[in-house]
């Protein structure tokens, strides 16, 4: 690998805009496993260290492709795209529980990337979708011999752009995980992610405008937000080209349907392995996992309830007819 | 775009330090900023908004208008200096920097020959151990002179002396007059005050570059650094490591590249 620049190790952690150009931050990650629950859990991590915030390659984002040509990154063996609050963390938490695997998990450089036409107008498609496969290389660099596949879970409101993340990578299996969204709005309302901030999501994503969206209550934005993900979701489902997993069929999903629709073998230590992790809180992983349907039900209040019946029931209940028609009776 | 100016205006300084001594020492109050320094930096109003008389904060633009502090009418000598100034002032102030104390890096907003109002500096008491970098430049500001210099740019102040560096700081509305003084719209005639760091004219911050890139560049200069926890350590290394391949870089150049690279992770978001 002579030649390589940034140097073979050397990860993107940052897109970053500078006088209407696209730059990467490159961080020295030679002897990293990325098995934080985040990616810039596992940059931040890194970033202890002094060397790695003195010393960083910063380069033009053209550089990302000059590497791509020039490496053979793993081809991704999978895109975990979701709702958010329904299993996800625990998904990419049981893959990474193996050395073979390696997992990135919602990274910031791909969700700018996403957005650069925001910082950059006038970007077309076609150079966002060769700048994400450059990058998604680059992330998914081999890291030692023993490792063999790689996972990407997105951000849960890139779902919202899954038409372009297809034909960036036709081939590669989506996986879409959700959950009653009940459950999920309690959680939001609780502690809020970043897209149910009124504002954070671009309001004409959701055919709002800008007024509209700070004077909603919550619980009615974060059901639209939710909404929108499924039903962006269920349009790309038509190709029958992702799988669909509910909260409820987690764990067991990841050791038994997953590997099949990745097109990977796992033996049962592996499995056992895996289960092992799901024992655990994905988030904080010093705690052990437990289930919080029933409170989640019980916390919600008449508006959620009316929320979720008017704002996603409809596409959660066509998720559910669809995930039962795919998936195999459970023996 | 002119960075700073040295005026054709100089001051007497030992009667403006007699009115320092008028100034009680309960009079000055710490500056808001607090994210932007370590150790001591006060101020003293001396006119101010009215509608924030006893702050520090100069507001730029007070609807209500501004006016002299009770803390002027202890200090003749610097309100004569002040009545030299044929241009409108909005705040005055007397900002202390004390001994040992670093005002970090940063930009100042809404302030410039652009929007109208511009910043001038007068040191009424300072120490050849403090230093001043505009822009990665370092300058050198002596009693008595009176600057212009715009803040919109990265700056930071160390006082590495014994004494307070206390400067007289005047907001001032652009208006002929300043014109007549300042060549706002010239950038070649700042470049002979700057003192510069070596034969070569490069400046501190340039020669860590210049390092930067050369250990970006080497994989063993690398590995010598990469085991290194302590942030402490790591400073003194690569100070020393720079001295040893011809740099002259300091301290501080190593200090700011770290807070600058911690800043842009923490709000990569923005």
């Amino acid at each position: 690998m002579t030649g390589l620049f940034p140097p073979y190790g050397w990860t993107p952690i940052r897109v970053y805009f500078d006088n209407g150009r696209a730059f990467v931050d490159w961080c020295d990650t030679r002897d990293v496993r990325f098995t934080d629950p985040f990616f810039d859990e596992t940059i931040t991590r890194c970033l202890r260290r002094p060397f790695n915030q003195l010393f960083r390659h910063q380069t033009p984002v053209e550089l990302l492709l000059e590497r791509q040509a020039a490496t053979q990154g793993l081809a991704p063996s999978g895109f975990l795209f979701h709702t958010s609050r329904c299993g996800s963390t625990l998904v990419a938490q049981m893959l990474a529980a193996l050395p073979q695997n390696l997992v990135i998990s919602e990274a910031s450089p791909i969700d700018t990337v996403l957005r650069a036409n925001a910082s950059l107008p006038g970007l077309t498609e076609e150079t966002r979708i060769d700048w994400l496969r450059a990058l998604v290389c680059a992330l998914c660099e081999k890291r030692g011999e023993e490792m063999k596949h790689c996972f990407i879970k997105l951000d849960s409101w890139h779902t919202l752009d899954i038409k372009l993340l297809r034909r960036a990578f036709p081939s590669v299996p989506f996986v879409f995980l959700y959950r009653e969204p009940v459950e999920i709005i309690v959680s939001h309302l609780r502690r809020r992610g970043a897209q149910m901030i009124p504002g954070v999501l671009d309001p004409s994503r959701l055919s709002l405008d800008a007024q509209t969206v700070v004077t909603m209550p919550p619980e009615e934005y974060c059901a639209r937000v939710l909404g929108e993900i499924c039903r962006v979701a269920l349009t790309n489902y038509e190709d029958d080209s992702m799988m669909l997993v509910n909260y409820r069929q987690l764990p067991d999903a990841v050791c038994t349907r997953l590997p099949d629709w990745f097109g990977v073998h796992y033996t049962d230590e592996e499995r056992a392995r895996m289960s092992s992790a799901a024992q655990y809180d994905a988030k904080n992983p010093l705690l052990p996992f437990a289930d919080d349907t029933e409170t989640k039900r019980r916390e919600a209040d008449e508006r959620v309830r009316l929320a979720a019946d008017r704002w996603v029931r409809p596409f959660y209940e066509d998720l559910e007819t669809k995930n039962a028609d795919a998936a195999p009776p459970h023996p | 775009m002119l960075k700073s100016y040295k005026l054709p205006l100089s001051f007497d300084s030992a009667p403006l330090k007699r009115d320092l001594e008028r100034i009680p020492a309960e009079a000055w109050t710490r500056h808001f900023n607090a994210r932007y320094y370590e150790g001591e930096w006060s101020g003293v109003s001396l006119r101010a908004g009215l509608s924030a008389l006893n702050q520090l904060y100069p507001d730029p633009d007070d609807p209500a208008g501004y006016c002299d502090t009770e803390m002027l009418d202890l200090c003749p000598h610097i309100r004569e200096v002040l009545a030299g100034f044929r241009c409108p002032l909005k705040s005055v102030r007397l900002l202390k920097l004390a001994p040992g104390s670093r005002i970090l890096e940063h930009r100042d907003y809404k302030l410039g020959y652009e929007e109208g109002e511009v910043r001038l500096h007068i040191p009424v008491r300072t120490n050849e151990r403090v230093e001043f970098y505009l822009d990665g430049r370092r300058l050198v500001l002596k009693e008595g002179e009176c600057w212009f210099i715009d803040f919109n740019f990265p700056h930071r102040v160390f006082n590495h002396g014994a004494d307070e560096r206390i400067h007289l700081v005047l907001d001032c509305v652009v208006n002929d007059w300043l014109k007549s003084l300042i060549p706002f719209e010239d950038e070649d005639c700042e470049d002979s005050s700057f003192m510069v760091a070596d034969g070569r004219g490069e400046t501190t911050r340039e020669s860590f570059e210049r390092f930067r890139q050369t250990v970006l560049q080497d994989e063993t200069l690398q590995e010598s650094l990469r085991e290194t926890s302590d942030v402490k350590t790591f400073v003194t290394q690569v100070v020393r490591l720079g001295h040893d391949l011809g740099h002259h870089f300091t301290a501080a150049d190593v200090e700011e590249a770290l807070r600058a690279s911690r800043r842009a992770w923490l709000e990569r978001w923005l």
